[in-house]
């Protein structure tokens, strides 16, 4: 394999983090368009990875290709690998299920189920079978769920509530919620802020600063600034390719390439 | 400088605060002119829709609500008026409905489900596509021949509720499925996507998610099409059901009559009274009607309660 100096210091993960997730020549089409072009990324374990890049630069193509979201695009193909803990998720025979259980994910927009708040955290593990039947565990699970996502004191007396009840901030940390609650070893965040007002941006970021502690992030922003704040290790994407990817100190103070300095100082994208 | 420019630019305020009154001017007044037209035209025409069948009401219910009684409603049909009942076409028309509503809501929902979160789009799909706008549009009397042929002959199920139920829900499966597609694919492609996030499968997400989200539409259609079976005779009198049953029916396989075949039958009859009887069971199968929508409407509303909000 030919490496270029970016991709070997994306690959040595420390013995601290651990690569868990790692892209290798890793490509994405739709139809005749390459979107995703022969990227070579590693997400460290209890990091969290920035992803930023221009609009279509392919960095949610690239997001929902690590949980294989992207099978229901008519027309989409992969090329290479993306390793799951060494393993090709890739590769054939590999249930989607199992991969989406141990990667989970949280949207642009705030997508609650039509239902409850306590429904909401439950649906997925109870249809996983991984909550225990009973009320016992079920409150449980929803309560340090909730609690996790910092949501639990703002909703704990409106548990059977609709979800469509809350603000669009509480709405998105109850999806991280949601996601919490299947015990992934991975969530995968696509502009989860987007939506969001200051103040809910600010309790999310918090939130991701905690969850570090538990959980392999990697986030898709388009706000440096919060890149800057939150991530560990930032990649920066240009028309499907990475452009370069370091310590997120490093990459926003001193930038190897000139596209990466032009677009996190603003002057394009 | 630069505010300057801008200004020049685009005139965010009139530069003469009183070129700009307040008052409806103009082409305004037009707007609201034609505003107005066509919100008294939508009134009227929706009036005398109101209107046209509160008379209509009013005629049935006074020819028929002196007629209304228990023994009507338990009594055998009879060469007199006054002794007539409808105790058998009641029966029939519970039996038909049930029966229907058994054989078309599973069948309708089940292959809208697979049409719309299954199937890919395809000749396959097309070619049913066609077959079901075309089973929509044709008239019901032609299904009846079907039904005559296939059912009641074909398979030997003879002039029955089960050949009746069976010809009527060829008639509204169309609705069903057509209504019910409608409702799925009006469920938010991102709770597809979060259930897909959470490990759902491809069964669990219809079941548990896109399934309950779409079963008020789904019911509306549901209204909607056993509606219109409960009021249908052409294609019932085709396969041979009868218009002089003496009993109930009590199993699927019986022979029966219908509320509307027996409306029909007396409607059709010279003698006044026979006229007015015909018009107390009219206010019986409104009111069955009435009932059947009214519980649909409730499952809907409680189907709603739980997923909006
Ligand atoms: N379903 C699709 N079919 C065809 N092309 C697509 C599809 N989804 C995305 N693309 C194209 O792929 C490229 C990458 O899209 P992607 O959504 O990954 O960009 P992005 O970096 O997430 O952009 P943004 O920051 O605006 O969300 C774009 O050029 C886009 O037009
Ligand atoms: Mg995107």
């Amino acid at each position: 394999m030919n490496l270029t100096p970016n991709t070997q210091a994306s690959l040595a993960a420390d013995a601290a983090h651990p690569t868990v997730v790692e892209c290798r020549e890793f490509s994405v089409y739709y139809g005749d368009k390459q979107a995703v072009r022969s990227v070579n990324l590693g997400f460290p374990e209890k990091q969290v990875t920035a992803v930023i890049g221009p609009s279509g630069c392919g960095k949610s193509t690239l997001l929902r290709s690590v949980n294989r979201m992207n099978d229901f695009v008519p027309g989409l193909r992969t090329d290479g690998r993306i390793l799951f803990r060494g393993e090709n998720l890739y590769r054939d025979r590999v249930d989607v299920v199992e991969v989406r259980k141990r990667i989970g994910m949280v949207f642009q927009k705030p997508n609650p189920f039509p239902k409850s708040i306590a429904e909401n955290i439950l649906w997925g593990p109870r249809i996983n079978a991984m909550v225990a039947r009973g009320r016992e565990a079920s409150e449980e699970l929803v309560e340090s769920s909730l609690r996790k996502a910092a949501l639990w004191d703002e909703v704990k007396d409106r548990l059977d509530d609709s979800a469509f009840g809350l603000s669009g901030g509480q709405q998105q940390r109850l999806c991280i919620a949601r996601t919490i609650a299947m015990r992934p070893e991975v969530i995968l965040m696509d502009e989860p802020c987007s939506a969001l007002d200051p103040r809910s941006t600010a309790k999310v970021e918090e939130l991701i600063a905690e969850l570090r502690q538990e959980y392999t992030i990697a986030i898709v922003t388009h706000n440096m600034q919060q890149a800057a704040r939150v991530s560990d290790k930032t990649a920066f994407f240009f028309e499907g390719k990475l452009i370069e990817t370091g310590p997120t100190k490093k990459l926003f103070t001193a930038p190897e390439q000139k596209q990466t300095e032009d677009y996190i100082t603003g002057r394009f994208g | 400088m630069l505010e300057s420019t801008r200004a020049g630019a685009i005139p965010a305020n009139p530069t003469k605060a009183e070129a700009a009154p307040l008052e409806t001017t103009g082409n305004l007044v037009f707007r609201k002119r034609r505003e107005l037209l066509f919100r008294r035209l939508a009134a009227a025409v929706t009036w005398s829709v109101i209107l046209i069948l509160g008379t209509l009401l009013y005629r049935i219910a006074a020819d028929g609500l002196p007629w209304l009684s228990l023994e009507f409603l338990s009594g055998t049909p009879s060469r007199f008026a006054h002794k007539s009942g409808i105790y058998p076409a009641l029966l029939g028309t519970a039996w038909l409905m049930g029966l229907t509503a058994l054989f078309s809501i599973p069948l309708g929902v089940a292959a809208a489900i697979y049409l719309e979160e299954y199937a890919s789009r395809g000749r396959f799909t097309r070619i049913v596509e066609l077959n079901i706008a075309n089973l929509a549009g044709t008239p019901s009397i032609v299904l009846g021949l079907l039904g005559l042929t296939v059912f009641v002959r074909f398979f030997g199920l003879g002039r029955s509720l089960m050949a009746g139920a069976l010809t009527l829900t060829l008639m509204i499966l169309p609705t069903i499925i057509i209504a019910s597609r409608e409702a799925l694919r009006a469920v938010p492609h991102t709770i597809r996507q979060a259930a897909y996030a959470v490990g759902a499968t491809r069964w669990q997400t219809v079941r548990g998610q896109v399934v309950p989200a779409a079963i008020p539409g789904i019911m509306t259609g549901i209204i909607l099409a056993l509606s219109r079976a409960i009021g249908e005779t052409a294609p019932l009198i085709v396969i041979g059901a009868l218009s002089y049953v003496a009993f109930a029916p009590s199993g699927p396989m019986d022979q029966f009559t219908t509320l509307p075949i027996v409306i029909f039958n007396w409607a059709s009859r010279p003698k006044v009274e026979f006229q007015q009887i015909a018009a107390a069971a009219i206010l019986v199968l409104l009111t069955a009607m009435l009932l059947m929508n009214l519980t649909a409407i409730m499952i809907r509303q409680r189907a709603q309660r739980r997923h909006r909000q």
